[in-house]
This record gives structure tokens, C-alpha cells and sequence, in this order.
């Protein structure tokens, strides 16, 4: 046959790869982050380029990128997880009974083994979302609201409603406050979860399932994939992240507080929104997540360098918001006509 | 291997849900590279005779046999493996993934794995779902394509192909035509045409009986779970129609000398 059509060359074919990374849509996304940077730059040239600021920034952005990575997997199979700011807090208080009070007459545990064992109860919390959203099909909304009062409720139940210090040179606070190379531990974590988890979504049979399932759950059953598996996968993820995010915010405030971390969930999800991802499932990338995350960090940190009245700051931001998805559905539906 | 040997056999397949009774002794013969349309009204048991052989429901009763080779199925996986692959109504299709992913669903190639970490083959699995998309000859330029900007027929031509790329010897396809333009039929249409000569054995449930009068080497007639009618399809259309219709009414049978009553 003459006029086959064109495969491309193995060469091409990985350039294509390569710039399918830089998809439109994160495109976008990334100029409007870069414009951000422009316009707080240009309004405070010397405050907003700071080292000290540009970590401060860092570490909003580590915060609410880890949590949007585990929410961002929930969200492409058509799901939500709601419980993960109140997850930072119990397991913020968690880390700091194990590690300074001990639990009843076990004495303090080392900082490694509390570490492990605080990610491994939010990834069981995780795996109890996953069952119960895949075997009782109960709502993944309602069963994440309900451990998003309970995991409050214990953060402060244990804790009584006061915080847990951390002594002043205690070697776990370098998690949240320590740098290397001047750039936070934090946000050196994120990036290595972030290309752990955007090499799962992108390059594995797993993260292909994700979408799979996200997409159409029941093809996604036919073709022979293990639904519930995946489904619990992520939701794991997404125990096991705000797990995370719960040690580091331990050890930046020095403290296990049970107030910190309300309304992160909800931040998450707006990192998620913001990046691109479709709350209806089957769309959505790390790197969007991370942008949004990026963005919201920006705007938070930029408003305050300029003065911003606090009481408009989140107005600001919820505009931002809104503006961001409607742009976005609205290129979504140019695209299907 | 024997040639004379029926690709699929089933004996007396009963199948009851509760008082039930979906299946009352169906026989059921499929040859190699044969078309087989499966008619029959609602609730005639075509749906779960095929799903008896697709693994999907298990029988109280009767024996099925591939390839002379009697075979017992209890999932799904069972009769894949065995090369019988079943293309859903409603496509089963991943809308928000490309043609070649869809392609592979649940199958994937692997470059390389370890435990649950396994790496997709991307590359490959465009080649080989290219290679499938011009050995079928359907008109999809690009598989990178997301499957939600196709048209109908060319979705149904991806469901279809997508079990050939496992070496399905036995197809079964539920109403791979309904909800299609007039075009996109033709091409569903001479898509079946191709597997056939290709050497797949084909079982169509189709409420079009033109189109299994098109591309059916035989018609089975399927009424309140009983076989009424097996025959070659020889007639035009129009004595062909007014026949099938009379067996899914009841008005003839050719079995009724075997009910049990």
C-alpha cells in the first residue's frame, strides 16, 4: 500500500511525547502563573523576589501541592476527598504525642518509627474511604465529610484542645523548617512526589486504570480492570498525603495543633480546579495540580506584599476561582464543537 | 485440526433466575468463519445465552464445547482466554482516552515491570493499534485521537477492533448496529465481512434483520428461552423478514416436537 498512513518515526515520536507534557491547557495556566509573578513583581519589585519570601511561597505551595496530588487522583475517578484538612490535624497531633508525650505508658517513640506509623494510619484512613466508598457505595463525598468532622473531633479530643510543643532544637522540626540549598526540605519533597505520582498517572498501566475509571467505570470493568482496586488505590493516596502534609505542618509550626489545617481540603480542590482538572472525572494532570497550587500561593503571598486588606484577599481569591473554571469550560466547549 | 469440527457446540443449555426460566435447552452450533444472526424479542434469552458463553453467567445445565473440546466457564477471563471476546451495546469505550488506549484497555503492553509498577508501552501499542485500524480498513487517521471526538460509527469500529487485537476466533456483538447512521452501518457491515474472512466465527444479536440478512450465513430465532428456528439464510430479504418475524411471534416452530410438556 502506497499511502500508509504516516507513523512517526521513533524519534518523533518522543519529541511528541515530550511536548504533549506542555499540552495547551497547562500551558495556559503556566503564562497566567508566570504573569502573576510579573504583576507582584512589578508592584514590589524588592519584597516579592526576596529569597526569604520566595521560600515562604515555596512552602504554601509544598503544602497545598501534596495535598492536591492525592486529591487530584481521587478527583480524575470520580471521586472527592474532603477529610484531608482535618486529617492534617489529627495526624499533626498524632506525630506530636508519639514523638513527645507518648500514648498512656509507652514512653515517646523515635522520630522515624512515629513518622511511619502516622503515614500508615492515614493510609489506612485512606484504605476505609476506599472500602467504603467501593463495597458499601456509600458517596465518596459523604463518607470523607464524615471523617472530616471525626478527625477533628479527635484532634482535639486527644489533645484536649491544646497544642503539643515540640522542644526547640528537636531534630524533626528540620522536616518543615529546614533547607537545603536554601530551598525548603518541603518543597523538595513535593517535587520528588510530584514526579513520582506524574510518572504514575502518565506512564503506568495504573495511571492509565485511573482514567479508565474515571472516565467510564463500567467499560472500565469489562475491559478487566480491577476497579475497586484502583478506586482504593487513590484514595489511599490521598490519606497518605494529607498524612504527610500533616507531619510537615507539625514541624513547620514546631507544634501538633488540632485547629491547623481547616478549609485545606477545600484549597486542594481549588488547586485541583484551578489546574484544569474536571470535577466529573477522567481529566486532570499533576502538573495542573501543582500550577494551581503554584498560583493560589502566589496570590495568597502577592496580596499581602502589596497590602492587600485582608478582608478582600479571599474574595480576590474566590474571583480567581470562578474565573478560572469558567474560562475553562468554556475553551472545553469550544474544543467539542 | 479438524475442520469439521464446529468452532462453538452448546448442549441443552438451561439457565433459571429464580421461577424464572431464561433458557430452556438451547443448542446452539457456530462454524469456523461463520456469521451467525441471533434473533428473538425481548426476553427471549438471546442476552443470556450469550452471556453463558461469554463466561458471564453461569449455566444450571447443558455442556459447551470449542473446538470438539468440552469447556466449563466461570468468569469472564475462562472464555476470553479461550479467544471468545464479546463487544458490548453500548461500545464500552473510554470516552476521555485515545483510540489506542482504548485499544488495549486492561491489556496493555508493558515495556517493563516490577510488582505493581508497570510501565506502558505506549509506542507499540499505536503501532500495533494502527496496524489493526488498516488491516480492518477503517477510516480513523490518528490514534492518539480521544475516542469522545469520534463519530458513532467509527466508535463501534473501535469496540469491534479492539477485540481482534487479542485474536478473538469468536465474536460476539450486541447490536453493533442499532444507533448507527445508514454509512456508518455499511461499515460496521463490512467490517463483520472482514473478520469473517478473516476466519472469526461471528454471532450477531441484532434487532436490524436486514443486517443479519446482509451479513448472516444463518439466522437462530430464539423464543421464550427455546431455539424455534436454525436455518441458512438463502432467501431475499422480503420472504426472509416475513419468516424470522413469523418464528419471533409464534406463529411457526420448528422445535415444538421437543418441548418437554
Amino acid at each position: 500500500m502506497e499511502d500508509k498512513k504516516t507513523v512517526p518515526s521513533p524519534k518523533n515520536f518522543r519529541l511528541q511525547r515530550l511536548l504533549s507534557i506542555f499540552s495547551f491547557r497547562e500551558f495556559s495556566i503556566a503564562i497566567a502563573f508566570v504573569l502573576l509573578c510579573f504583576f507582584f513583581w512589578w508592584q514590589r519589585p524588592g519584597a516579592f523576589l526576596k529569597l526569604a519570601n520566595l521560600k515562604v511561597i515555596m512552602r504554601f505551595v509544598a503544602t497545598f501541592g501534596l495535598l492536591a496530588i492525592g486529591e487530584i487522583l481521587v478527583i480524575i475517578t470520580d471521586g472527592i476527598d474532603l477529610s484531608v484538612g482535618s486529617m492534617t490535624a489529627l495526624t499533626g497531633v498524632l506525630a506530636a504525642t508519639f514523638m513527645v508525650k507518648g500514648v498512656g505508658p509507652i514512653p515517646p517513640l523515635a522520630i522515624l518509627p512515629s513518622i511511619l506509623l502516622v503515614l500508615t494510619f492515614s493510609g489506612l484512613v485512606g484504605r476505609w474511604h476506599g472500602f467504603c466508598v467501593t463495597k458499601l457505595q456509600i458517596p465518596s463525598f459523604i463518607i470523607t465529610l464524615g471523617t472530616w468532622l471525626v478527625a477533628r473531633g479527635m484532634a482535639k479530643f486527644i489533645t484536649r484542645g491544646y497544642p503539643i510543643v515540640f522542644p526547640l532544637d528537636f531534630p524533626f522540626l528540620e522536616l518543615g523548617q529546614g533547607e537545603i540549598f536554601q530551598i525548603p526540605v518541603m518543597f523538595i519533597i513535593l517535587v520528588v512526589v510530584a514526579v513520582i505520582a506524574a510518572f504514575i498517572l502518565r506512564s503506568t498501566t495504573l495511571g492509565r486504570h485511573i482514567y479508565a475509571v474515571g472516565g467510564n467505570i463500567e467499560a472500565a470493568r469489562v475491559a478487566g480492570i480491577n476497579v475497586d482496586r484502583v478506586r482504593s488505590f487513590c484514595y489511599i493516596s490521598s490519606g497518605v498525603m494529607a498524612g504527610l502534609v500533616g507531619l510537615l505542618l507539625a514541624s513547620r509550626l514546631g507544634q501538633g495543633t488540632p485547629t491547623v489545617g481547616s478549609t485545606y481540603e477545600l484549597w486542594a480542590i481549588a488547586a485541583t480546579v484551578i489546574g484544569g482538572t474536571s470535577l466529573r472525572g477522567g481529566e486532570g494532570t499533576i502538573t495542573g495540580a501543582i500550577l494551581g497550587a503554584a498560583i493560589m500561593g502566589v496570590m495568597f503571598n502577592g496580596m499581602v506584599i502589596v497590602n492587600m486588606s485582608p478582608y478582600v484577599q479571599e474574595t480576590v481569591l474566590g474571583a480567581v476561582l470562578v474565573i478560572a473554571v469558567t474560562y475553562d469550560m468554556w475553551r472545553r466547549r469550544r474544543s467539542t464543537n | 485440526m479438524d475442520n469439521t469440527v464446529a468452532r462453538v457446540e452448546m448442549h441443552d443449555i438451561r439457565k433459571s433466575f429464580g421461577a424464572i426460566q431464561a433458557l430452556r435447552g438451547v443448542d446452539l452450533t457456530l462454524g469456523r468463519g461463520e456469521v451467525l444472526g441471533l434473533v428473538g424479542d425481548n426476553a427471549a434469552g438471546k442476552s443470556t445465552l450469550m452471556k453463558v458463553l461469554s463466561g458471564a453467567h453461569i449455566p444450571d445445565g447443558g455442556q459447551i464445547f470449542i473446538d470438539g473440546r468440552q469447556v466449563w466457564f466461570g468468569n469472564p477471563e475462562d472464555s476470553r482466554s479461550l479467544g471468545i471476546e464479546m463487544v458490548y451495546q453500548d461500545f464500552a469505550l473510554v470516552d476521555n482516552l485515545d483510540v489506542a488506549a482504548n485499544m488495549f484497555l486492561g491489556r496493555e503492553y508493558i515495556r517493563w515491570g516490577f510488582g505493581p509498577v508497570r510501565l506502558l508501552d505506549k509506542r507499540t501499542m499505536e503501532l500495533e493499534s494502527l496496524r489493526l485500524i488498516e488491516d480492518l480498513r477503517i477510516d480513523i487517521d490518528c490514534v492518539s485521537l480521544k475516542v469522545k471526538h469520534l463519530s458513532g460509527g467509527q466508535r463501534q469500529a473501535v469496540a469491534i477492533s479492539r477485540v481482534t487485537a487479542f485474536d478473538a476466533r469468536i465474536i460476539i456483538m450486541d447490536e453493533p448496529t442499532a444507533a448507527l447512521n445508514v454509512i456508518s452501518v455499511g461499515k460496521v457491515l463490512e467490517l463483520i465481512r472482514q473478520l469473517k474472512s478473516q476466519g472469526c466465527s461471528i454471532i450477531i444479536i441484532s434487532h436490524r434483520l436486514e443486517d443479519i440478512h446482509q451479513v448472516g450465513d444463518r439466522v437462530m430465532v430464539l423464543r421464550h428461552g427455546r431455539k424455534v428456528c436454525d436455518r441458512r439464510i438463502q432467501e431475499d430479504i422480503h420472504a426472509f423478514r416475513e419468516r424470522v418475524v413469523a418464528y419471533m411471534i409464534g406463529a411457526r416452530d420448528d422445535y415444538s416436537a421437543y418441548l418437554d410438556e
